[in-house]
Formats: structure tokens, sequence, C-alpha cells
């Protein structure tokens, strides 16, 4: 399963390369990390067919999640439609309402609960 | 004085016929006039005027003036009857009855007196002048024909000074003061020649006469006395002439023409006793007694000294009492009657004695009285010249004190001003000095208050910042916390590969688990770095400024207070979202700054962008995309940071005050008002550069600061 995840922290990476080692190891998840909304979009449009899953932080300088969500939900229409998970420090019920209303699969909050994301992906898989 | 009488005598001559029939005409008139008076009072008029002009008729004047009284009694005129009297007592004086004359006068003065009648009380007060010097009290004489000179003259009535004048003439010259007399006998010629009174020049002629007869000059005397007489007889006036002719008959007689003598006094005896002048008669009886006696006809002598001596007794005229005494002694004595000789020389002595007596009582009276009148009139002098010293004295003591009280008062004014100007300026200094230490005790508190101000402004915006700063921490605890748990996986997965047996080993895994566990920790440390940074800023901020300056990384500077601010009202509205839109310029040199100072400059920047976009956006348009940008460049002469939002942005009215202390758009409670006044310092005066805002309404606001290498 692709997994795009979308952070302006590049420490996101690393972390999520050794916390999915075993995964990434065994090919279960295959992870592409992306900077800002915008890189996210560029990243979605080279690898189309493939993304199946992105989780997104939504406080990014630039394009935020949330319109990073907005942008997936109208320009990658075409099926499967791509799951978008969103990740918050925030996690108030306007932001949650918020990413609802625009399509959000699932609202995350932060500090992530890796166990927690890891049977939620594996159930998904 | 000759001159003067030469000329009246030549106008006398011409006027004479005229003149004649002047005075019978004037009597004519008013007899006419009384003929034909229709009311009592012009009747009455009539009658006084009658009785005035015929002076030289006495008999038809006491008779007209009798006539005049009975009416202006009938009237009950008042007035009428004191002119009425005043016509009856001069008539009586014609008549040579004094007492009778004395009493009508008395009665008529006291009338005018109460009427207030001025000229009629002059006139009377005259008459009885006359009165009183016929009498021989010249000292009442005198001070009546003083009294009634006054009188006249304050009425400024010619006749009646004139009048008054001739008789103090006469007055003087029966009193011996022959000088006196002369003068105004003189005075008062001259005033009858500009009056033109002929008949008045005529007697006072005759009054000149008799001035020299007594002074003993008998030769001016008779130049007089002549000129008198051809003056009367140039008016055809016998009674002038007679009384002028009886005194001439005296002259005569004592110089020893006894003949002539004799002649002149029985034309003027003829005259006069037609006339009924009895006294003059008496008078020139004993003149023609004496004058007999001379030509040695001494029983002649006895007859007229006899008729002269019983007329004059009964007149009661003391002088020609005495005179015909001692003409009828020595007639006696020749006719060696010397019984009747020592008789009338007993008569004779005794008269002359209270003649003499009466003469000296009378002249150390007037003397007394004229001395007591010019002491009068010296105190009276003395008096106004002292009062007008005095007057001048107190005048001057006035002026002087008036002069000493202004200069005293300017002095006085002065002092005061130059007091109150004193007290003023005491006043204005201690003012002056109480609002100075009040001014800087209100500097001091002020400068307190700035402090505390400041200090609050910073926790406000410290406050505002927590918790931006709790989730900057939380980002790198996170890293901190799951790096490590990961790391404690690895060290798991490392320890289960080492206990495996050597050929089962995979050592490749072994040095890729390692390579990351010596990653994680870097990473650990990187971000507990990271917290310790955040923290060491937050203090940082709520630290008093040292105001040391350091080489700054702007762009790092910005971002980093950007994510506190903006994190930081995320923590308080949790709905907030905002574009944040940063393009730093690669590159930029370090500058000199007080980084907490700027760094406090950016957040409030971000903070009031990030309020005004959230303003706009609580307003609800629904395309509406809150975005802050912030942007650095090199400038020729710095860095330029640009902080621009698409808020609500601000009216000029706004524009204008945001630099203000305490001047604020938040709610109360909200904001301090003091972060960009704090902020305009901070750049401006702390480094030398420039806050400059440009806004439109509905649109965004932007600032831009300026700052020097």
């Amino acid at each position: 399963m692709n997994i795009l995840v979308v952070d302006d922290e590049t420490d996101v990476q690393p972390l999520f390369e050794q916390r999915f080692r075993r995964e990434i190891r065994s090919g279960e998840f295959r992870f592409t990390f992306a900077n800002s909304g915008e890189q996210a979009l560029e990243c979605l449009k080279s690898l189309s067919s493939e993304a199946v899953l992105i989780l997104s932080d939504i406080n990014m300088p630039g394009m935020s999640g949330l319109e990073l969500l907005r942008h997936i939900k109208e320009d990658f229409r075409q099926p499967p439609p791509p799951m978008v998970m969103m990740i918050t420090a925030y996690g108030d019920a306007e932001n949650y309402n918020q990413a609802m209303q625009l399509g959000a699969d699932d609202f995350l909050t932060k500090p992530l609960d890796f166990v927690q994301l890891k049977e939620k992906l594996k159930t998904l898989d | 004085m000759r001159t003067s009488l030469q000329r009246l005598l030549c106008l006398l001559l011409i006027l004479l016929s005229s003149n004649v029939v002047a005075q019978d005409s004037t009597v004519l008139a008013l007899k006419e006039r009384l003929a034909t008076a229709k009311t009592d009072t012009a009747r009455l008029n009539g009658l006084v005027n009658l009785s005035f002009e015929l002076r030289d008729d006495p008999v038809v004047a006491l008779q007209y003036g009798e006539q005049a009284l009975k009416l202006a009694q009938k009237l009950a005129f008042k007035s009428g009857i004191a002119y009425a009297q005043l016509a009856v007592g001069r008539a009586y004086i014609n008549l040579d009855n004094y007492p009778q004359a004395g009493r009508y006068l008395n009665e008529a003065a006291e009338r005018f007196t109460a009427l207030n009648d001025r000229k009629g009380l002059a006139r009377t007060l005259g008459r009885l002048g006359v009165v009183k010097t016929r009498q021989g009290d010249y000292a009442k004489a005198l001070q009546l024909c003083q009294q009634s000179l006054q009188l006249a003259q304050a009425d400024k009535d010619s006749t009646q000074i004139g009048f008054a004048l001739a008789n103090l003439g006469g007055l003087y010259t029966a009193l011996g003061e022959y000088d006196l007399a002369l003068d105004y006998q003189t005075t008062v010629m001259d005033l009858y020649d500009r009056a033109g009174d002929l008949p008045s020049i005529c007697r006072t002629l005759n009054s000149l006469g008799e001035l020299y007869r007594e002074q003993g000059d008998p030769e001016k005397a008779e130049n007089y006395y002549d000129k008198s007489i051809r003056m009367a007889e140039a008016l055809n006036n016998p009674t002038l002439k007679a009384q002028a002719e009886s005194n001439l008959a005296a002259v005569q007689s004592a110089q020893g023409r006894h003949k002539e003598a004799i002649e002149t006094a029985r034309r003027a005896l003829r005259m006069l006793l037609t006339v009924g002048q009895y006294e003059v008669v008496a008078w020139t009886q004993a003149v023609m007694a004496r004058a007999q006696l001379g030509i040695n006809r001494p029983d002649s002598a006895v007859y007229f000294g006899e008729r002269a001596w019983n007329l004059s007794r009964q007149i009661g005229n003391r002088d020609i009492v005495r005179d015909a005494s001692k003409v009828l002694a020595d007639a006696h004595a020749q006719q060696k009657n010397y019984r009747e000789a020592y008789s009338f020389h007993q008569s004779y002595v005794a008269y002359n004695d209270t003649l003499l007596g009466a003469q000296t009582r009378q002249q150390v009276a007037i003397i007394q009285q004229t001395a007591e009148d010019i002491e009068k009139q010296a105190a009276a002098e003395v008096e106004i010249q002292e009062r007008k010293q005095r007057s001048l004295l107190v005048w001057s003591l006035i002026a002087g004190l008036f002069v000493l009280s202004l200069v005293a008062y300017v002095l006085y004014r002065n002092n005061r001003q130059k007091q109150r100007s004193n007290a003023l300026l005491q006043q204005q200094r201690d003012e002056l000095e109480q609002q100075r230490d009040q001014t800087t005790r209100a500097l001091t508190d002020l400068k307190a208050a700035q402090t505390q101000l400041v200090q609050q402004e910073k926790l406000a915006s410290l406050g505002e910042l927590t918790a931006g700063i709790a989730h900057e921490i939380q980002n790198p605890l996170n890293f901190v916390n799951n790096f490590a748990e990961v790391s404690t996986e690895l060290i798991g997965e490392i320890k289960e590969e080492r206990g495996k047996p050597n050929d089962k080993r995979d050592e490749a895994l072994e040095a890729e688990l390692l390579d990351d566990l010596e990653q994680n920790m870097e990473k650990i440390v990187h971000h507990g770095g990271r917290a310790s940074g955040i923290v060491r800023s937050m203090l940082a901020h709520s630290r008093k400024t040292n105001n040391q300056k350091e080489p700054t990384d702007l762009n790092a500077l910005a971002d980093e207070y950007l994510r506190l601010a903006y994190h930081g009202l995320r923590a308080k509205d949790k709905s907030f979202n905002c574009t944040l839109d940063t393009r730093f310029a690669p590159n930029l040199p370090p500058i000199s700054a007080v980084s907490q100072d700027v760094g406090r400059v950016l957040l409030n920047l971000f903070n009031n962008g990030f309020y005004a976009v959230q303003q706009r956006a609580k307003a609800g348009e629904e395309t509406y995309q809150p975005t802050l940008s912030v942007s650095t460049e090199r400038t020729p002469a710095g860095v330029c940071i640009r902080v621009r939002d698409n808020g609500t942005g601000m009216p000029d009215e706004v524009k204008a005050k945001i630099f203000q202390p305490f001047f604020t758009t938040k709610p109360t409670g909200e904001g301090t008002g003091l972060g960009l006044s704090l902020a305009y310092d901070i750049i401006t005066k702390g480094h030398g550069g420039t806050l400059e805002v440009t806004s439109t309404e509905g649109e965004g606001t932007e600032f831009v600061v300026q700052l020097p290498v």
C-alpha cells in the first residue's frame, strides 16, 4: 500500500521509516514524504494510480492540510479515490468538522500513537 | 476845577432860558398829570413827585406830601406811605423843622427797611443825615450819610450818591476837616458836572464858599459865593441865590465891608422871608446884626440880633443862638446897657461852652469812630490778609500734603506692586517648584508605570505565546519521545540479532540498525535542543532587555516568531486558520539587533495581522482565505521585512493613531494598546530603522520594517 505522508517537519520521515521498518522491509507499506501541500500535490500527480492513503498534517506554512484535502477531493476523483487522514496537534471540533466536511476519511491527533495507526492501516489493507 | 467851572458857566448861559422854562414846565406837567390822574396810585405818585420837585417851596411841598401820606394811608399802600413820609420829612427839613423831619424820616426808614427798598432807604438816611447835621449831631450824621452813600453806591443811584457826598463834604467842613471836605465837594462837583445837574452845582459852589469861609480864606469864599449867586440868577432860583448871598454877607462883614454886607444881607433876607427858609433867615439876621454893629449902629444890631436870637432859639439852631448872643452882648455893651450885655454874654458863654463841648465831644466821637472804623477796616484787611495767608498756607499745606500723599501713594503703590510682584514671583516660583516636583514625581511614576506596562505588554504577549510555545515544544518533544521509543525497539532488535548463532546473524542488518540508532540519538539531541531553544527564547522574551546588540539572522527570527504567534493564536482559537506565505530572501546579511526586541516587534506585527484576518473571517465571506505574508529582502541600506495581511484593513483615522500609546481597536481587556507604540520605539529609537504602515480598508494592511545592517 502506498502511503503519502505530508508534514512540514522533515524528521517525520526518519520517524515513520523506523516505526514502520518491518512493514517497509516486508514491502507491506511503501512511504512517500512531502514537506508541504504543494509538494504533496506534485507527488500525487506523479504516482496517481498508486496512491492509496494520504496522511497529512493540517498546520503547515503555505498550503494548509485542509486546503490540500479540498484539492485532493476535487482533483483526484478517478477510482479509486485516495483515502485522506488528517493529523493535527489541535484536535478541536472546528478543525475536525471542517476536515470531515471536506471529505477526510479519518482525523488523528498528535502526538501520534503509532500502534493505533498501524492497526488502522492494517484494517484498511 | 476852575476850567470845569468856566465850562459849566458857559454851558449855563446857553441853557439859561430853556432851563428855567424846563423847571417850571416840569412842575406844570406834574400838576397837569395829577389833575388828570384816574387811579389813586397815579394820584399818589403825582403828589409825591410834586412834593419832591418843589424843594425850594417847602410849604407847598409839605402840603403835597401830607396829601400823599393821607392817600397812601387810606390805600394802606406800604411803599406809598414810606415815600410820602420821605416827602413830608424832606419838606420839614426845608422848613427847618428838624424834630418833625426826624420823626417822619425815621418812620420812612423803618418802612423802607421792612420793604427792602434800598433806593428809598438811601434817600431817607441821607435826609436823616441832613437833619442830624443841622441839629449838630455830627457823629450820628456822619454815620447816616455814610450808610446812605453805601446804599446809593450799591444801587448805582447817582443822584443820591451826589447828595450823600455833598452832605459828607458839608459835615467835614463843619468839623474843620477841610482837606477831606474839599475832596468830597470836588467829587460831587464832577458828578453833577457829568449829570448836568445845574441847581446841585449851584448848591455845591455855595458849599465850597462855606468851606473856604470856615477855613479862613474869605477871598476864595467870596469867589465861590459870587459864582453860586450868578448861577442861581441864571437858573432863576431866588432861594439858592439868597442862600449864597447870606453867606456872602457874612464874608463881606468879616472883611470889614459892612455896608456891602448889609446890602447883600438885605437882598437875601427879602427873598428868604418869602420862601420861609427860617434858619437861613436867622443866620442872615445874625450876619446883619454883626454888620450893623460894624457901622456903629448898635440899635439896628440889637434889632436884627434879637430877631436872630428868637428865631434861632425857636428853630433850635444853637450856632446861630450863640452868634446872636455875642452880637447882642456887644451891641448892648456899646449902648452901655450892661445888664443886657452881661445877660447875652452869659448866654453866649453858655452856648459857646455847649457848642464847643459838643463840638469837642463830637470830634472825639468822630475821631473815635473814625479810629474804630479804620481799626475795623484794618482789622478786616488784616483778617482778609490773614485769611488769605491762612488759606494760602492751608492751600499750600493741602497742596504739600497732596503732593506728599501722592508721592507716598506712588511709593506705597510701587512698594505694594513690588511686594505683590515679589509675592507673585514667589508664588509662581513655589508653584513652579511644586509643579516641577509634581512633574518629576509624575515622570517617576510614569517611568515606573511605563516599565510596568512594558513588562505587562511583554507578559501579555508572553501569555499569547504560551500556547504557541507549548505547541512548539510539543513537536520536538514528540520527536524526542518517538525516537527514544524507536531506539529502544532498535536496541531490542540488535540484541535479538546478536543472540542468534553466528551463521544466522545478519551483519548488514545489525549495522543498519546501529546506524539508525545513531541517527535517532542525533534526532533526540536535535529535538531536545530545539525544545530547549524555545524555552530559552521564551525566557528571553520575558526577561528585561539588556540592550545588547548581536548579529541576528532576521529570517530565522521572523520564522520563529511567526510560528509562535500563529500557534499562540491557534491555541486560543482552535478554529483559526490562516495561510502563511513566507518569502525569506536567501543570503540575507545578519543585522546588528537586540533579537528579543526585534522579535517582539515581529510578534506584534504578526499578531495584528492574524487578528485582522480573523476579524474579516468572522464576517463570513464565502471565498475568503485568510493569508499572512511575511517577506524579507535586501535593501541598499540594510534589510527590510514586510508583514502583509488580507484582513479588515483600517480607515485613515485609525491608521493615524496606531503608533500612539494606549491606542487599541481591540475590545477592552484584550490589548494593552502599547504593542505598536513600543514596536515603533524599538525600530526607530532602538535600531535607527523605520516602521511604516499602508492600509486599505476591507483589503488589508502592510507593515514595512527597514533596519540598517
